[in-house]
């Protein structure tokens, strides 16, 4: 089963693989082409239609990697630029040569830099141009630009990383226009240069207002800088300067955590201070930030700030010491859990879960037995769940032994979450104790832990307690340990004999509820034998046990009750055995149709008919859409009829579009179904027979479109022949399609002269010539010998998918013209001969090029001819 | 490998240490449901149109939380956003700021929650970091890569907490989807496929007149120059000034819960291979449909898909022994094998419900912690989506380095970054 899905998920992937290589054609273009599109271009404005722009992308794609062809569309967008080329002309050139222009574009857009119109295209084109004339550019064009430019060409050298600019910059901090002036301030700061940062310090001491914020930001910038250069002491004193009290909140916080991001133990002494503020945001960052600093004498800080921290901020400070790898952190945590605010034993409860250790494992278990509130609990089992070391388990085991109830209760079901398997032995002690809760929760987890140390006390616990609760927890219980556990014992055996000896039908019943877990052919018939017993309680019992069934095997029994019952409540219950087992076994589509076939015709209730039909819409058939089209005509379940016949119609496109496309068609005619016409649309519009008309291929009376060695093919009464019955031919010899073709149906009509036993042929398709070489490599269909109807390939020299030959000899004329018909679609290949399909082939090698020309195949050999014609193509979308 | 965990135990780990619901406690709140003045938390929005409209009444309930502006530059939508605030508080007290400058210039507000069009997104949440204001913004968080990458040193730098609007990482389907896929619970996943819908197409346009009470210039930012035309103004999402498509627009969920789930929040992809079908004559930029293959270092494949209905969108993790996929619209869980659905804990709660992501949000502000969609792994998320609209323009697989963020192809190189109109700045 697990294998089969994970071919359904290549098969998946490979389709969408498919889709990526077919549909990718890119198009070409001369320089010749490229210099009349952008000639062309020069006038383009609103309203008129956008295609040109499309191929003016399509050129940029196409010239990427052509050098030569690149600098003739770099040229022509230049003269473009020149000439009086409309506004939106323009801007779009400008964002095309954001992608491609050279230095060449420099020039031009440096002009345009000055003038209003065309600045910010220009700017468009440069901000990330690659080459240093740009830069040159953009610092020659700063003096003279006007305004909005010049804050644009300041923000685009900032952002450049320009450091030959840094001069200009500093001057213009003192410009008149106070938008220029914090511009370049901004820019040093991203600059960061040394020369730059001392400019800022010292302008930022007496300016005021917006400019000084600016200014702030930017020599935070700066001490980053110093800070990367390994200038840590320099990084350092500028975040202190700005953490001082006279600063604005958030430039505070933003030293702080700006200090605390350098990672470098000199940074937290600010933090110790921030913890000490009275602003609860700084404290809190400070705390939340402490993890950038990984040195231990930080969390010798935390350790201490915790012991006379407010309740609140110990919250926070266990999180943040819950977050180091430090090994002091336990002890910590673990005198946090006894604190007096609730808050704070909460939060270091959580924290122990990534902290502590086996110790810790203890203390949460014996915390269970001190009356915690609800949220206490929650909390405790989410860390006993999580905690990881040496040890846990056992210590948890451990407090399970000596646990009161509630907390015992409690604890198994953490051992059973935990997995440990270990424990099956003190479980199974627990599971006769005299509280039944405690006793049920050992069986639930005796289940969900797959582990029993003997199933026959289990089965004695279901058959004999006096607690029914308990009796369906065993149950259970060895359902569980049965299907999903490790026991080696076989239960099936041992239900079967305990069966016999029983004698009261709640007993028997009891048993026969566990049997299908251990499905095997003497359970289902033990069923089937008591489905028909006197005791109407047993039949009852091993009719609804049946319709548990896991397995495919039950299904005809069960479609036999459905059919035969005279209560009507098991007819349903049968059914939907029935559909359940349709559903979620790997049944072939075949078998499955076949069964919801009969069970359709059995149907007496508009339910039954509903229930057969949400099953029947999963199935990937044809014929099951004819059932549910059927189905459509019934006025009392159309609804679920067309609704299956959408999903059906879906599934079943890429087996059988024309079909499929049909029937979402019929649910479109239809208007009541209003709302299922988006999707029916979709399947009616993603036929890929949809508008295609067939094409020959061949005239009957020229090569046209083909190419071959024309001493060997040759055209006789319309048909293409080669090879000769008058002597050996010589070798391969192929006739090819000029074109090549991926996804297409092909059908043409062919003969094979020779004797069977040698005579050998067929039809190239996805195929490529060797070069230097007659032979050729690709699919082929075959002709000839063992091998008609077969899909051989010419690359691995083997035959992928071999045609079912007594069947084929039914309809295939050995001397006659048969009906070749090749349907490639996405990575499916199914080929028909005179109606009859001899292969389905899905190709999982994704490597396997899925594109190619059609050849037609002489092969070399004894004497054989081999004759071609009505050659009819229809390529698919 | 065996992992079974109970349904319980499963629960409790994907809601983590969450077990300190700080909100709920009684503590927090006054009599009568008021709130001391230092635990409140003063908001305001910045862009308040539909999704604002949607989002805020998941916000409100919030007792600590007091909204006290709103600002967008379409006069309609102003009035709307601040009579959706009063009408709450019933009063008058809510001030609606044209320009979002003067929001962020008042410091009672704490923190804002932008629903601006993507092109706001990242300049207005950095605008707000300097300002001192913690941010949950819409996604995507940004136009360029270099947008986010600069949101991110921002909010690194300023101490800000910021929360991105991929809301689907506080929904229980996707942490429970997310969590199977990180268990082993399918087998080594080897392959994620992310489905978003296919983007319209549009004949051409003229220009119009500006609608009364629109700031058309301030509308359109840091974005290049356009004329008004209605399909840009309303269409935004698809011309790649403005927006990127769906593959950005919704394709940064999915791609944000990929990351989670194949536990690579901290890098991303290093190849794309990808086509599109650019309708000729199409108005809008973006292509119809597209198909991204992005591939790890170590060989998964993220395969982002735009294609079908709005309804069709879907998530899937597919390991070596079964899958698990979550359907957006309806928000259902399915996988293979079936038996993985047992471990699930059932909430009602879909992706249209943000209120536990502004929870996460609204905690982080107190405690100043990484929120559940931090700077970085959202930028991470949003880069993939990024690239693969770069993929597609310049139509050519690409290599990106994830540690450098630099591609190997200089083309590709250079649109990590725009321009962007003066006065704007990152």
């Amino acid at each position: 089963m697990i294998y089969a899905n994970r071919i359904k998920n290549m098969i998946v992937v490979a389709m969408l693989c498919v889709f990526l290589a077919s549909s990718a054609s890119a198009q070409s273009f001369t320089a010749e082409q490229i210099a009349d599109t952008l000639k062309q271009f020069r006038t383009y404005d609103y309203p008129a239609d956008p295609t040109v722009t499309d191929t003016i992308e399509n050129i940029v794609r196409f010239v990427g990697d052509k050098p030569q062809l690149r600098a003739v569309a770099e040229q022509q967008m230049i003269a473009l630029l020149e000439s009086g080329a409309t506004i939106r002309a323009r801007q779009f050139v400008c964002h095309q040569l954001w992608i491609i222009a050279t230095d060449k574009s420099v020039p031009t857009l440096e002009k345009m830099l000055l003038e209003k119109d065309t600045a910010e295209m220009a700017c468009y084109a440069l901000r990330t141009h690659p080459f240093d004339a740009a830069s040159r550019a953009l610092r020659e064009a700063l003096s003279r630009a006007g305004d909005p430019t010049k804050i644009s060409i300041i923000n685009i050298l900032g952002d450049r990383k320009d450091t030959a600019s840094v001069d200009q910059l500093i001057a213009l901090l003192k410009s008149d226009s106070e938008d220029i002036a914090q511009a370049a301030a901004i820019s040093l700061g991203t600059i960061g240069t040394d020369k730059g940062a001392d400019a800022i310090r010292k302008a930022r001491a007496t300016a005021s207002g917006k400019m000084h914020v600016a200014l702030t930001r930017s020599w935070l910038r700066c001490a980053e800088h110093y800070a990367s250069n390994n200038r840590i002491g320099d990084a350092l004193a500028i975040y202190q300067r700005l953490f001082n009290e006279s600063e604005s909140l958030p430039v505070r916080r933003s030293a702080l955590v700006s200090a605390l991001n350098t990672g470098r133990s000199e940074a937290a002494r600010l933090m110790t201070a921030a913890i000490e503020q009275d602003d609860p945001g700084l404290r809190a960052a400070a705390i939340a930030n402490s993890s950038l600093l990984k040195d231990p004498e930080v969390t010798g800080k935390l350790i201490s700030a915790l012991k006379t921290a407010q309740s609140n901020t110990q919250v926070l400070l266990v999180e943040a010491l819950g977050r180091r790898d430090d090994p002091l952190v336990k002890n910590a945590i673990t005198e946090a859990t006894r604190a007096t605010d609730i808050d704070v034993r909460i939060a270091a409860y959580d924290a122990l879960a990534h902290v502590g250790d086996a110790s810790s494992a203890a203390l949460l278990c014996n915390a269970l037995n001190q009356n915690p509130t609800e949220r206490q609990v929650d909390t405790i089992l989410a860390c006993l769940r999580r905690i990881s070391a040496d040890g846990v388990d056992s210590a948890i085991l451990e407090a399970l032994k000596g646990a009161e109830a509630p907390a015992r209760i409690l604890l198994i079901r953490v051992i059973s979450d935990r997995r440990y398997r270990s424990a099956s032995g003190t479980l199974h002690g627990l599971m006769g104790d005299k509280n039944p809760a405690v006793a049920k929760a050992a069986l639930r987890a005796i289940g969900a832990l797959g582990a029993c140390q003997g199933m026959g006390n289990i089965i004695d616990l279901m058959l004999e307690s006096s607690d029914a609760g308990i009796r369906s927890e065993a149950a259970a219980a060895i359902i569980a340990v049965t299907r999903y556990g490790q026991y080696e014992e076989n239960t099936g055996q041992l239900i079967l004999r305990r069966l016999k000896k029983v004698d009261s039908a709640a007993e028997k019943c009891s048993l026969m509820r566990i049997l299908p877990a251990t499905p095997g052919e003497e359970s289902l018939k033990c069923l089937q034998a008591a489905s028909k017993d006197v005791n109407a309680q047993i039949r009852d019992c091993a009719v609804r046990a049946m319709a548990r069934y896991p397995e495919p095997t039950a299904v005809e029994a069960l479609l036999d009750i459905f059919e035969t019952t005279n209560t009507p409540a098991h007819r349903i219950v049968a059914l939907q055995g029935c559909i359940r087992l349709c559903r979620t076994t790997d049944m072939p589509a075949e078998r499955a149709v076949k069964i919801y076939r009969q069970a359709m015709q059995q149907a007496a209730t508009a339910a039954e008919e509903k229930l057969i039909l949400s099953g029947l819409a999963e199935v990937a058939h044809p014929e099951a859409l004819k059932i549910a089209l059927d189905a459509m005509q019934h006025q009392a379940v159309k609804a679920e009829a067309s609704l299956a016949v959408v999903a059906l119609a879906q599934k079943v496109l890429g087996i059988d579009p024309h079909t499929a496309s049909a029937a979402a068609q019929q649910v479109l005619n239809d208007s009541s179904l209003a709302g299922l016409h988006p999707r029916a649309r979709t399947i009616v519009d993603a036929n890929p027979f949809k508008g295609v008309e067939p094409v020959s291929l061949f005239d009957g009376e020229t090569f046209n479109g083909w190419e071959g060695n024309l001493e060997v093919f040759r055209i006789e009464d319309g048909a293409v022949v080669a090879g000769t019955l008058q002597g050996p031919v010589v070798r391969n010899e192929y006739l090819c399609s000029v074109k090549d073709y991926a996804n297409f149906e092909l059908r043409l009509k062919v003969k094979l002269l020779g004797s069977p036993e040698t005579a050998n042929a067929g039809i190239q398709i996805r195929s490529r010539r060797v070069a230097g070489s007659n032979e050729m490599v690709g699919y082929q269909a075959d002709m000839g010998q063992h091998y008609w109807g077969s899909l051989y390939c010419e690359r691995r020299h083997k035959v992928l998918a071999a045609a079912n030959r007594p069947e084929l000899d039914k309809v295939l004329k050995l001397e006659g013209w048969n009906d070749y018909r090749i349907l490639c679609h996405g990575r499916r290949i199914r080929l028909w001969i005179n109606g009859y399909q001899t292969v389905d082939y899905t190709e999982l090698d994704e490597s396997i090029e899925q594109t190619g020309v059609i050849g037609l195949q002489i092969h070399g050999g004894p004497a054989a001819q081999t004759r071609y014609r009505n050659i009819i193509i229809r390529v698919l979308k | 490998m065996d992992k079974r965990i109970s349904r319980r135990a499963f629960i409790k780990r994907a809601v983590g240490s969450a077990a300190v619901p700080f909100f709920v406690s009684a503590a927090a709140l006054g009599k009568g449901g008021s709130v001391a003045a230092s635990e409140r938390l003063v908001l305001a929005t910045i862009g308040h149109g539909g999704r604002c409209s949607r989002v805020m009444p998941h916000f409100l309930p919030y007792k600590q939380v007091q909204f006290v502006a709103v600002s967008d530059v379409r006069g309609d939508r102003l009035a709307a956003g601040k009579a959706q605030v009063d009408q709450h508080y019933g009063n008058k007290d809510c001030t609606a700021y044209p320009d979002f400058r003067k929001l962020l210039a008042r410091d009672d507000i704490d923190a804002v929650y932008i629903a601006t069009g993507d092109r706001w997104h990242s300049t207005a949440s950095i605008m707000a970091a300097r300002a001192g204001k913690d941010v949950y913004s819409e996604k995507p968080m940004s136009l360029t890569i270099q947008e986010s990458r600069a949101l991110v040193e921002t909010m690194k730098r300023f101490g800000t907490v910021y929360q991105c609007g991929h809301q689907r990482r506080s929904v229980d389907s996707y942490r429970f989807q997310t969590e199977v896929a990180r268990s082993g619970l399918i087998g080594k996943v080897h392959t994620v496929i992310a489905q978003n819908w296919e983007n319209p197409v549009a004949g051409p346009q003229g220009p119009a007149p500006v609608p009364d009470g629109v700031d058309w210039d301030m509308w359109l930012g840091p974005t290049p120059w356009h004329p008004f035309v209605p399909a840009r103004f309303n269409g935004w999402n698809y011309f790649w000034d403005t927006g990127g498509g769906t593959i950005i627009a919704m394709g940064c969920h999915y791609t944000d819960i990929a990351q989670w789930g194949l536990d690579t929040d901290d890098t991303g992809p290093v190849h794309y291979k990808g086509t599109a079908e650019f309708v000729p004559g199409n108005f809008y930029d973006v292509p119809k449909s597209a198909e991204v293959t992005c591939t790890y270092a170590d060989g998964r494949k993220l395969i982002v898909l735009s294609r079908h209905l709005f309804a069709n969108r879907f998530i899937r993790f597919i390991g070596e022994k079964g899958w698990i996929q979550v359907d957006d619209e309806t928000n259902v869980v399915t996988a293979e094998p079936r038996s993985i659905l047992k471990l699930r804990g059932i909430s009602a709660k879909s992706w249209a419900n943000p209120g536990g992501h502004i929870e996460d949000f609204l905690r982080c502000i107190r405690t100043r912690q990484e929120t559940v969609c931090s700077p970085e792994k959202s930028h991470r998320a949003t880069t993939i989506g990024h690239i693969a609209n770069i993929c597609l323009r310049l139509g050519r697989e690409l290599n990106w380095d994830p540690k450098t963020e630099r591609f190997d192809d200089a083309d590709a190189n250079r649109m990590i970054s725009r321009a962007m109109r003066p006065p704007w700045r990152l």
